[in-house]
């Protein structure tokens, strides 16, 4: 039978989008033979804003970023602060970090993985996968007073510490996050529907995982031994004893292994950290003093590597401040694993790695210095103007 | 007076208000046991009547771009649809409302009307999303109406009728069919599932596979008609399994029991169950539901 090619559009609007997003999808009969992707539809202009306040005004806009990795974005932003005024963070303050970081990529993974079941229709183990997320947003919630954007970091260290009174009861959750982890691994790991579903679909192979520059557990699922905790310490990953789970397979099944693999490393980085927490001051003074110069620094969020970029000039306020996300990386890559898949599996391999589409969107602004005036445009009118 | 009697039996017992209320209780029975397997609370007893009063006191909203025809006969058809076989299944008793003797077959054509109206719906969306979406759906109707036609006539040719009443008496006599030839009802149940909907073959409610449901463009009225038949669905379909291969019954308790139980059956295997690609369940059915039934049919050809 021959069919003709039809565009699908999926998006901007789409019941199972969590934010805007366009993807032009060209089908054949139930084929997908090729598709666009196309985002900007939630600018915020945060780097814009981030250049309208102090430093210390920063952390607070900076975890506004994302709602699922605002720790990751304070805490890669307090460091890049932390570098240009050269001051070393308290070893206490470093191991809480380390802390809420994990135990947010552990509430991250169960979303995700509820999200996931959510997709393939498995809605049963989906409440559960929440349910259980639960335990991890107590423990979250004990430590820094929060469920999300907890305002745990400060420039030179952080601003709650991890009471000894709270340890055992973080222990025990970690004890329930890690039976209900085994739970997941057991069905995940043995439901031939799952399987059925995941496996060989939206393979994303090493050479072209290399080409596109995908990063985190996109990029560990095609076999690539990939992670910042490990390639370029921060915190206090470097004192603890952990692995980087890493898949050859480059498939649906493959990140979703890999994200589970990454359940049980944080599960025992985060009840390594609490055994070791070393004692001392949890933060330094208040920095007064940021000599003109510029840093650089990126930590591992949930998604991948996210890196900051902040120039300053002197004075409390940064001159550029420039945020690159994960998503931003791993986002190009989906196009090229839609391609020669089923229609119903493209929501799948867009969920499979966990895109964050509003952190993506940038809006170039134009200073014309004849006219004296600035405005936005994009980046194809540019290069009409060029010629 | 039979004139009567049939109406009667059409829209008050066991046709229309009995089967709607039973149907909506079966359905709240599957949200309810759902949301207690899934550690949430679930709906009230009365949610789905609420929803039902809500959408008829709402306004219907008719798209300019739609075919009027197709818009308003698929509720309408999708009612019939469940309807009709209530009034010739023999609910609560040895005897139907009405019975002829081929109304096997009569049931069986009217069976498929639920699952029409769903595509005549989707085709009528106008757009490339209605298109995909009944595609799929058709292709897995092929798959599923066959064993499900095939397990009937197993019934049939072994009690030598295609009279529903005269095979609820061979029961009563022989016992239940369901001991003679499981395959076939194991067939018969799996077919169930993508005949109402439910996982692993839920895939004309798959709004995140096929990017939009059958009743999108549906509003008012014309989709409370569709609820409608939807919670008849719950009511007639258990009750053709249970008249088919669990025995019928001679009172109106163990019929509504039966059809419980087969419920509930159904239940666990959606609770269970994430949910198939369209091919994967097209292949399912036909590498599992349509052998089964097969091996059934030649044993009741052969007489063993």
């Amino acid at each position: 039978m021959i069919f003709t090619t039809i565009i699908l559009p999926i998006g901007p609007h789409h019941p199972m989008l969590k934010e805007p997003a366009f993807f032009k999808v060209e089908v054949k009969g139930e084929r997908v033979v090729s598709a666009d992707m196309k985002v900007g539809y939630s600018h915020r202009g945060i780097e814009g804003l981030a250049t309208r306040k102090t430093y210390h005004q920063n952390i607070f806009l900076c975890e506004r970023v994302c709602g699922i990795c605002s720790h990751c974005h304070s805490t890669c932003y307090c460091q890049t602060v932390e570098d240009l005024a050269e001051i070393e963070v308290p070893d206490r303050a470093r191991y809480v970090r380390t802390i809420v970081a994990e135990l947010e990529r552990l509430h991250s993974h169960f979303l995700w993985f509820g999200v996931a079941m959510h997709v393939i229709g498995y809605d049963t183990a989906f409440m559960y996968m929440w349910k259980e997320r639960e335990n991890i947003l107590q423990a979250i919630e004990t430590i820094t007073g929060k469920r999300v954007n907890y305002a745990v970091n400060t420039i030179g260290g952080v601003r709650r510490d991890i009471t000894p009174e709270i340890i055992p009861y973080l222990q025990a959750q970690l004890v329930k996050i890690h039976s209900a982890a085994s739970k997941i691994a057991e069905f995940v790991t043995e439901d031939s529907v799952i399987k059925a579903r995941a496996k060989d679909v939206g393979v994303l192979d090493k050479n072209t995982a290399k080409k596109m520059c995908v990063v985190g557990p996109t990029a560990r699922a095609s076999g690539m031994e990939l992670d910042i905790r490990k390639d370029d310490p921060y915190a206090a990953y470097s004192e603890l004893d952990w692995n980087i789970v890493t898949r050859p397979e480059g498939d649906v099944l493959a990140r979703v292994l890999v994200r589970l693999g990454e359940i049980f490393q944080s599960i025992n980085i985060t009840e390594q950290a609490l055994r070791n927490l070393p004692k001392g001051e949890i933060a330094l003074g208040e920095v007064q003093e940021f000599p003109t110069r510029e840093a650089f620094d990126r930590i591992e969020a949930h998604r991948g590597e996210l890196a900051y970029y902040i120039r300053s000039n002197g004075t409390n306020i940064p001159e550029r401040v420039k945020i690159r996300t994960p998503s931003f990386m791993n986002n190009p890559a989906l196009p090229s694993m839609l391609a020669g898949e089923s229609i119903a599996d493209v929501l799948l391999i867009v969920a499979s790695i966990d895109p964050c589409y509003s952190c993506t969107d940038r809006a170039v602004v134009v200073e014309d210095t004849e006219k004296n005036r600035s405005f936005t445009t994009t980046l194809e009118k540019l290069a009409r103007r060029r010629c | 007076m039979q004139i009567i009697e049939i109406l009667f039996g059409l829209l008050v017992y066991p046709g229309l208000i009995f089967a709607f209320l039973i149907g909506s209780m079966l359905y709240w029975l599957y949200r309810k046991v759902r949301a207690r397997f899934q550690a949430r609370k679930g709906p009230p007893w009365y949610q789905f009547f609420a929803d039902i009063i809500k959408l008829l006191s709402k306004e219907t909203i008719i798209p300019s771009t739609i075919r009027k025809i197709p818009f308003f006969l698929a509720p309408l058809l999708a009612i019939i649809g469940c309807l009709v076989p209530i009034v010739l299944l023999p609910v609560g008793s040895q005897y139907a409302t009405v019975s002829f003797p081929e109304d096997l077959i009569v049931v069986l054509f009217l069976l498929i009307l639920p699952g029409l109206t769903l595509i005549i719906a989707r085709m009528n969306l106008g757009s490339t999303y209605g298109t995909i979406g009944a595609a799929s759906e058709a292709r897995l109707m092929i798959a599923y109406e066959l064993p499900f036609t095939l397990s009937a006539l197993t019934v049939g040719i072994y009690a030598r009728t295609l009279s529903l009443t005269s095979i609820v008496q061979a029961q009563l006599i022989r016992g239940a069919f369901v001991s003679r030839y499981p395959l076939a009802a194991i067939a018969l149940m799996l077919c169930m599932l993508p005949k109402m909907g439910k996982r692993p073959f839920d895939i004309q409610e798959a709004e995140n596979e096929a990017i939009t449901g059958p009743l999108t463009e549906y509003s008012g009225v014309l989709l409370a008609l569709f609820e409608m038949a939807n919670a008849m669905k719950w009511f007639v379909i258990p009750g053709f399994a249970v008249v088919l291969f669990f025995g019928g019954s001679t009172n109106i308790v163990e019929f509504l029991g039966k059809c419980i139980g087969v419920t509930l059956i159904l239940v666990f295997i959606d609770i269970i169950y994430p949910r198939f690609r369209v091919d994967q369940g097209f292949k399912f059915l036909l590498k599992i539901a349509l052998p089964i039934a097969i091996i059934d049919f030649v044993r009741v050809l052969l007489g063993w």
